[in-house]
């Protein structure tokens, strides 16, 4: 035995009047470090669902769960992120990608149970000790592994765009749409606010996979205008995007946009064909705008005999009439509408469906092109197809409804736009004031600068109250426009210095009443600030309303009308389950989006019904 | 107050809005589209509403009428009377209306100007209240749906 093992147990005694080594309260004796990557912490109402943080985890420690007492809401799936602590490896990854900052890290690491069960939560959702500390791991300032910045889209500058109609947007190239597209975490939440569920996470994978052919189609499924609407649309799936809450949105429109320039039109066709069998059904649809045009095309993709009316010479409806070609040209609509036309549905121009049983024949008003036949009635469509769809959208401005408005220097900004649509030029001279603060006064005041008019747009509540596009009074601005806010028209007066050659308007200012949340405020006028400014030209352009004046009394009441518009069911039923109806008439949004989506839930609507007909037929 | 003056205030209150019932009537004949017969079918409903209203008013005692104001915001002012005629559209007979119920809210609102009796000013607050609510709903309709862009 050596020396050594004769002293090594006087040795451990030793030890046992030293210090001990064990920490014997290891949470309060061994804090984390101040940036330490401990248990997840979750603001609940920032979060939104979007499942980045789960997509990014190379544990798959991460599921998205429901939450009781989240709802699913715009912008919101719902859903919120479970941790499983067995899985996890505290790396910090889902923090630093989470789209709203939402998702952090307490610094406490120790936590004894004896359940395994427990250490699977919803951070947020259930009671941590944790949750209120102050340390722990959050993303540093500026640190982004997201990008925030949108590539820019190259546009005309102000002074080069008044001198035309030119389309003042150039499009992405393929550099920049791809790096645009590059932003796009692919959560999918702006599916669910695309009034037609567009696949958009779908189709901007298809650009970073440079796989335009493939995007087109995708588009095609839910949307047969992505030409037009890749330059006009609404796009309220921006407004949600998660990517939205801490920097730019995805410009979504710009890369639909962006496929629809790239794919090939000889392409186009067998990118959108379908295998389905002919019918023998046959399908009218008044109005060739986005809403009868979505609806033919799906109705000829399932294999019905679709013939389209349309009273003007052009299709395109208010996307045509309305929206000028700076924002939307022609030949870009032209692309979607022969799309449509090419897969055999008939479209017949000129032709205005009145509500007279005898017929009659196109109004002079509808222009060239007029095959001189007559044009049948709706009761005959009734009577000869198997199923009417109708979308015949709001054509019919409203007026000011104040008095002089009859004199000779008013004229609409719905009249205006179609003027100039139809090649003509309209009397605006010089001074404009145009009424009104949505899509059609931007349009009806850019139009007039265009024409080198001085347009002044009034408007009775404030510039946040405005219904238009924010970006539409940004370049109306740039484009020169000016703007009086909270000015309600009083009265039209003719001078007579000016002898019926300029009006005078008479405007007031307007006290804003607070009307509480969700609610416009009420602008009231103040009868001692009253201005009254000359002008050549006023344009009222404050809303439109429908004109139903061809759909007959008696079927009228079957349909069902409910202040001046179709009450329909989710696929476009009305009270008459023959006729379907969709488009502005129906629905709340009165954009092309929703006209779309209309149009393609009544082809749903429309074929469930000629199906169940024909299988009742059958068994008869 | 003698209760006679009450059921005589109240009756002619309710031979104003059989008046209305009345008048939106005769509208539906002159309307020639389904649409306009469809609203007006409408408001005569809610006239008819208004009736019962009142009928119910005089078995009330006077002391139980509440009384509720509604601010008016003038959107109706200087908007010129529109004309019944066939082819009114939506905007015209929301102007009918609310011009119908503006003139009505003023005869109670004078009538409440010239009276000191402070029973008979409560019901002609009422009534001039009532008439502002329903002037109100009509606006409320003529800003969301015929200037939604102003
Ligand atoms: C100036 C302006 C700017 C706009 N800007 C935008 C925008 O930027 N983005 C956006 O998304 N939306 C915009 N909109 C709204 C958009 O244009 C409409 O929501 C969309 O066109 C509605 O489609 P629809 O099919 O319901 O009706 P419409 O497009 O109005 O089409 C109806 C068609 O039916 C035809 N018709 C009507 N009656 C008959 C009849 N009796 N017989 C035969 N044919 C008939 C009409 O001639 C017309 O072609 C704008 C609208 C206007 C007026
Ligand atoms: S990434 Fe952020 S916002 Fe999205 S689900 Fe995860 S925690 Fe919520
Ligand atoms: S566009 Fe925005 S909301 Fe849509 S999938 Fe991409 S990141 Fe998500």
């Amino acid at each position: 035995m050596s020396l050594k093992d004769i002293l090594s147990p006087l040795t451990v005694w030793r030890r046992t009047a030293e210090k001990p080594y064990t920490v014997i309260d290891p949470i309060n004796d061994r804090p984390g470090a101040a940036r330490y990557r401990g248990f997840h912490k979750n603001d609940m109402e920032a979060c939104i669902g979007c499942g980045t943080c789960e997509t990014i985890c190379q544990n798959a420690a991460i599921d998205l769960v429901p939450v009781e007492g989240i709802e699913t809401t715009n912008g919101d799936s719902g859903l919120r992120p479970q941790i499983d602590y067995g899985r996890c490896c505290w790396c910090a990854l889902c923090v630093d990608i989470c789209t709203t900052s939402s998702l952090t890290m307490s610094n406490e690491y120790i936590w004894v149970d004896t359940d395994p069960e427990v250490f699977r939560f919803v951070p947020g959702a259930e009671n941590k000790p944790w949750d209120n500390s102050e340390l722990g791991y959050s993303r540093a300032e500026g640190y982004q592994l997201l990008d925030p910045e949108r590539v820019e889209m190259p546009e005309l500058e102000p002074d080069t765009r008044l001198t035309s109609f030119i389309e003042m947007v150039q499009g992405y190239s393929a550099e920049q749409a791809k790096k645009e597209a590059d932003r796009c975490v692919e959560c999918g939440i702006c599916m669910a606010a695309c009034p037609a569920h567009m696949d958009i996470p779908g189709y901007i994978k298809a650009i970073r996979e440079n796989d335009i052919n493939g995007g087109l189609a995708l588009m095609y499924q839910t949307n047969p205008f992505p030409a037009s609407c890749g330059r006009i649309c609404t796009h309220r799936c921006e407004e949600v995007c998660a990517i939205n809450h801490t920097g730019d949105p995805i410009a979504i429109r710009w890369l639909k946009r962006y496929i629809a320039d790239m794919a090939d039109e000889s392409d186009y066709q067998a990118i959108t064909k379908t295998a389905e069998p002919e019918r023998t059904e046959k399908v009218a649809i008044i109005g060739a705008g986005p809403g009868g045009l979505s609806a033919a095309y799906y109705l000829r993709l399932l294999g019905y005999q679709v013939t389209v009316f349309e009273a003007q010479p052009h299709g395109g409806g208010m996307l045509r009439y309305g929206i000028p070609e700076y924002r939307l040209p022609y030949d870009q609509l032209d692309k979607d509408i022969d799309l449509v036309a090419s897969l055999g549905v008939e479209i017949k121009y000129n032709t205005r469906i009145n509500g007279l049983k005898e017929s009659n024949g196109p109004k002079e008003s509808d222009g060239p092109g007029s095959d001189g036949g007559p044009a049948p009635s709706f009761e005959q469509l009734y009577q000869d197809y198997d199923a009417v769809f109708f979308s015949t959208g709001l054509p019919d401005p409203y007026t000011l409804g104040i008095q002089g408005e009859d004199h000779p220097r008013v004229i609409s900004g719905i009249s205006i736009l179609e003027d100039v649509t139809a090649g003509k030029t309209p009397d605006l001279r010089k001074s404009v004031a145009v009424v009104g603060g949505g899509n059609v006064a931007m349009d009806a005041a850019r139009t007039a600068r265009r024409m080198g008019c001085e347009v002044t747009v009034l408007y009775r509540r404030r510039e946040v109250d405005m219904p238009a596009d924010e970006e539409e009074i940004t370049e109306a601005k740039e484009e020169g426009v000016k703007f009086i806010t909270q000015a309600i028209p009083v009265r039209i007066e003719d001078k007579p210095e000016a002898k019926g050659e300029q009006a005078a308007f008479v405007w007031g200012e307007a006290e804003m009443v607070d009307q509480g949340e969700d609610r416009r405020p009420k602008p009231v006028l103040q009868e001692d600030k009253i201005h009254t400014d000359l002008f050549d030209t006023v344009v009222p352009a404050i809303g439109q309303g429908s004109s139903l004046d061809f759909i007959p009394e008696d079927m009228a009441a079957k349909i069902g009308i409910i202040k001046y518009k179709i009450k329909v069911g989710l696929h476009g039923e009305t009270g008459e389950p023959k006729i379907f109806a969709g488009g502005d008439i129906s629905n709340r949004l009165k954009d092309a989006i929703s006209a779309i989506a209309d149009g393609h839930r009544a082809a749903k609507g429309i074929d469930r019904y000629l199906r169940e007909n024909q299988s009742k037929k059958e068994t008869s | 107050m003698p209760d006679t003056q009450y059921s005589e205030i109240i009756d002619f209150a309710l031979k104003r809005e059989k008046e209305a019932v009345q008048f939106y009537t005769e509208l539906e004949h002159i309307a020639q589209f389904a649409s306009q017969k469809e609203l007006l079918g409408e408001i005569k409903g809610m006239e008819q509403g208004h009736v019962k209203i009142l009928e119910n008013l005089k078995t009330k005692s006077p002391e139980a009428i509440r009384v509720e104001r509604v601010p008016n915001f003038m959107a109706s002012t200087y908007l010129v009377e529109a004309q019944p005629a066939k082819d009114m559209n939506y905007q015209d007979i929301l102007i009918i209306a609310m011009k119908r119920e503006d003139r009505s809210h003023a005869l109670y609102e004078e009538l409440l100007q010239q009276t000191e009796n402070p029973e008979l000013r409560k019901i002609f607050e009422m009534l001039a209240g009532e008439e502002s609510k329903h002037k109100r709903f009509f606006e409320d309709l003529y800003d969301k749906y015929v200037q939604p862009d102003n």
